[in-house]
């Protein structure tokens, strides 16, 4: 079930990434960023007025999930940046790269509260093939 | 150049960060007000930025009118793709979960472009087949599922 649900969240994660490109052709990297969230946001308000009758509740998380939301634009900056200057396809295998450790280094040590699951060597070979995999797709 | 490589890699490692912050929002305020923070965070942040930037086409109507509303879109997939993330990355193992959200945009991405070109490049075709047996092949290599993995450490 979870594997079906990140297959879902990576689809759509591609449309949008697709759809985004569509949409900065008319507008710059922060208007495109600023409609996509409040498009985001207004669809969540609904859900929790209509659909949740949830309480909205922004207070009470620990302090650090308050910087959400400049990481979120800090991304966007750097993703253009990098892209501007050492291409697309590089940015995005040494991006995905670091996010396969990064996760990696995450489950190791438990960070966020997630259960330790330490990194086996084992699991390099595979990480190698996925690399390889991606590698082709990104470069050909 | 070298300062471009290290902002790129830098972006992967916050792009992981970016994710626990929002797993660990959806754990202390549920899933609705956790995503919302960030949603609400980043229009007001894009806003002022746009308005320091100044020039902005937002607010011009007839620039709008050529502009194909079905690219909004993207808003509405985004924030599908944050909410099941959410949801599923609590219940599975990170590194896990960052592979098959890869694989499901890189695939979707492969299936785009080869709409748009009207062929399947073969390379990127076999690319995508060596990221699926990598994910297999990691799972023979820790032995057990993912998710039997989490369930016995609870």
């Amino acid at each position: 079930m979870n594997f079906f649900l990140l297959l879902v969240s990576g689809i759509c994660l591609g449309l949008m990434v697709s759809l985004n490109g569509r949409l900065a052709v008319d507008f710059n990297l922060f208007e495109v960023s600023f409609l996509v969230h409040l498009i985001g946001a207004v669809m969540l308000l609904a859900a929790a007025k209509l659909i949740q009758k949830e309480k909205i509740q922004l207070l009470g998380a620990p302090r650090y999930v308050y910087f959400v939301g400049f990481m979120g634009v800090a991304i966007i900056v750097m993703t253009s940046l990098s892209t501007t200057y050492i291409g697309a396809a590089l940015t995005m295998v040494l991006s995905i790269t670091a996010q396969l450790v990064g996760s990696a280094v995450v489950d190791h040590f438990g960070w966020f509260r997630v259960p330790v699951n330490k990194f086996s060597w084992r699991r390099v070979p595979a990480f190698a093939v996925i690399l390889t995999g991606l590698l082709l797709m990104i470069f050909s | 150049m070298l300062f471009f490589v290290l902002l790129a890699a830098v972006n992967g490692f916050v792009t992981i960060i970016n994710k626990m912050i929002n797993l660990e929002a959806k754990k202390s305020l549920g899933t609705i007000n956790g995503t919302l923070i960030n949603y609400l965070e980043a229009t007001v942040i894009s806003l002022v930025i746009v308005l320091l930037l100044g020039d902005s086409r937002l607010a011009d109507l007839s620039h709008w009118s050529a502009v194909p509303l079905v690219n909004l879109l993207g808003g509405v997939f985004g924030l599908v793709a944050m909410v099941l993330t959410v949801i599923a990355m609590e219940r599975v193992r990170i590194s896990y979960s960052t592979i098959i959200l890869l694989a499901g945009q890189l695939g979707t991405g492969f299936i785009l472009d080869a709409i748009a070109a009207g062929k399947v490049v073969p390379l990127k075709l076999l690319g995508l087949l060596i990221v699926i047996a990598g994910i297999f092949l990691d799972q023979m290599a820790t032995g057990r599922s993912a998710e039997t993995h989490l369930k016995e450490q609870e």
